[in-house]
């Protein structure tokens, strides 16, 4: 910091990814709208206060071992070498010197941030899929794996220039289709699985049951927001400036996170051309449905992120196009198929999404240099000049690993643990009259209330299961159901 | 004295906080907070339905629904099964408040 250019370009830096976590801030503000949109007038409160508990809970964790994690982790550890312990791994520690105000650091807190704000969005995704009757103990559970453990992990293997799967396995994710929307889809679909469906949203004839969202215009709303953060997300994944020239001499150029180079033009691009080409497509597949129309529009920068670094843009329309048609359809299946109740969409939007983008991206990419070649790496498919290279074997077990191995399978182990212990599902009682009802009361105590014919509904499925007609009989069950979860807490 | 007391010389200034030695201490102690919250949450939490279970199981939940809250429910005490036309739960068909049970 001693010469006004060396300053500039540090201090340039600096701001660059203090701008975009403030940016991205407002993808926490969307998810947060457009769950409480979705969710019914009963669960207003509690929806919003289980997605905006995210931020401090995923901060805290993610200072304590998250941001070490990702330098730590970035061999497996034990799959191409060991646990790191280097200069980046010693400042990410929670009790360095450099995880504080420091005179001669310029760029760990914004940095930290930054991958910070990418862990909130992880863990709001799953958010949203099982609202209106998970615990919201179970769902913090489940907002700190994610957010602090399972998707750093991911980003620590495969985004990263000197990730085991970049450098082995060539997989090319340069904004985070798999890294980030892939696991939380997965996530998100074991949770789905282990929670089970909202009462009453599919008949005894397996028919399904669209349960209304309170406020349409609310949940288009807080898209809209997301759209504008995942401004700011994109610019976050970048390197703002970096000689890239090598042999050649010297050359600045934004890069992608893996080193590689990309334009912040170039992105623009890109990114308005997949979004338009999700809106257009599921604008068409849902015959003009608004809350598909801007969830295809999510899904189609979703989908052709893995690549947008390089993509053309008319490849990133296209690509943008078909991923959320193949969701939009597969949501569906799925929905009628297993009798999944995913509220928001998320499995598709984000799961499915990310999973056919990487895809994609192996295909489309491939031969591309994935990053510069770490010490000791020997790729499985390397460029002429020994690069790993990106290719389609390597996005498609990319992909299996992000939405299975790291999203799909802990988050299934740990809602199978929570179940059992009684935390993963508030009370039949509770989810009947409304998750404020007794926490918080009605969000809107000056408009008049009265029951929806869903709400009938329901009641008469709740009574299926239920004992009989006797009087307070859901709420009897509950209490013995609450008993035998708290014993096997206690054991 | 807590920390710096010059920035005369700012290429020889590292850390800027106050008590530099202490951050394992921080950290053990914001850990404890941290494990310590989600019990609390959880026992919260718990504690929570457990009441609203077990007034639902007390009134039925045709008072609680709609009601605008717990804190609007009148709850006059007399378990469900000894009130005499008392309201029912989910399904069953409501007869119309005795004189003296109003509605929530």
């Amino acid at each position: 910091m001693t010469d006004e250019v060396g300053a500039l370009s540090v201090i340039f830096t600096e701001f660059y990814y203090w701008v975009t976590v403030v940016m991205m801030f407002l993808i926490h503000v969307g998810f947060c709208t457009y769950e409480v949109g979705v969710a019914r007038r009963k669960n207003l409160q509690h929806t919003l206060m289980k997605n905006a508990m995210v931020i401090p809970l995923v901060t805290v964790t993610f200072f304590f071992f998250g941001w070490w994690i990702y330098f730590a982790f970035q061999n497996g550890p034990g799959i191409t070498g060991g646990l790191i312990s280097d200069d980046f791994t010693a400042a990410a520690q929670p009790w360095s010197e450099l995880m504080a105000p420091h005179m001669q650091d310029r760029i760990n807190g914004v940095f930290w941030a930054a991958f910070l704000l990418f862990s909130w969005t992880a863990a709001s995704i799953v958010s949203g899929a099982v609202i209106e009757r998970v615990r919201t103990t179970a769902f913090f559970i489940l907002a700190v794996m994610i957010g602090s453990v399972t998707w750093i992990i991911d980003a620590a293997w495969g985004w990263s220039p000197n990730g085991w799967m970049v450098q082995l396995m060539g997989y090319h994710d340069a904004y985070a289709s798999g890294v980030i929307h892939a696991i939380a889809g997965g996530t998100a679909l074991a949770a789905v699985i282990v929670v089970g469906p909202r009462i009453g949203k599919f008949g005894p004839k397996g028919e399904i049951r669209d349960i209304k969202p309170h406020n349409p215009w609310m949940t288009c709303l807080g898209l809209f927001i997301i759209y504008t953060g995942f401004w700011g997300f994109y610019a976050a994944c970048n390197v703002p400036i970096l000689d890239i020239g090598g042999e050649s001499g010297t050359f600045f150029s934004a890069t992608n996170i893996y080193l590689m180079p990309t334009t912040l033009s170039g992105i623009t691009f890109n990114f308005l051309l997949s979004l338009s080409g999700g809106m257009m497509a599921t604008y068409l597949l849902s015959k003009g449905d608004a809350f598909w129309t801007f969830s295809g529009g999510l899904a189609g920068i979703i989908g052709a992120s893995a690549g947008n670094d390089l993509y053309h843009p008319l490849q990133a329309l296209i690509i943008g196009a078909v991923v959320p048609a193949v969701a939009y359809k597969a949501h569906y299946y799925v929905e009628r198929r297993f009798h999944l109740d995913d509220a928001v969409g998320a499995v598709a939007v984000h799961g499915y999404s990310g999973f056919l983008g990487v895809v994609i991206a192996g295909f489309v990419l491939w031969g591309y240099p994935a990053a510069p070649l770490a010490d000791g790496a020997s790729p499985w498919f390397a460029t002429a000049e020994g690069l790993p290279m990106v290719n389609p074997l390597g996005n498609i077990l990319g992909a299996i690993i992000m939405f299975g191995v790291l999203g799909f399978l802990p988050s299934f182990a740990v809602c199978k643990v929570l179940d059992r212990l009684g935390l993963m599902r508030v009370p039949r009682a509770v989810e009947l009259a409304g998750l404020d009802t007794h926490d918080y009361g009605d969000a809107y105590p000056y408009f008049q209330d009265t029951e929806t014919a869903f709400e009938t509904v329901e009641r008469a499925t709740a009574l299926q299961d239920g004992e009989a007609t006797r009087p307070g009989s859901i709420a009897s069950e509950d209490a013995r159901a609450l008993a035998r979860g708290k014993e096997r807490r206690t054991r | 004295m807590t920390g710096l007391d010059s920035f005369s010389n700012p290429e020889s200034i590292g850390p800027l906080y106050p008590f530099v030695g202490t951050e394992i201490v921080l950290v053990i102690v914001a850990v404890a907070l941290w494990i310590g919250w989600h019990v609390a949450q959880t026992r919260a939490e718990s504690k929570e339905y457990e009441a609203a279970v077990e007034l639902y199981e007390r009134i039925g939940l045709d008072r609680a629904m709609h009601a605008g809250g717990s804190a609007n429910i009148v709850d006059d005490g007399v378990p469900l099964s000894s009130r005499a036309g008392g309201p029912g739960t989910a399904g069953e068909p409501t007869p119309p408040p005795g004189p003296g049970q109003p509605r929530g």
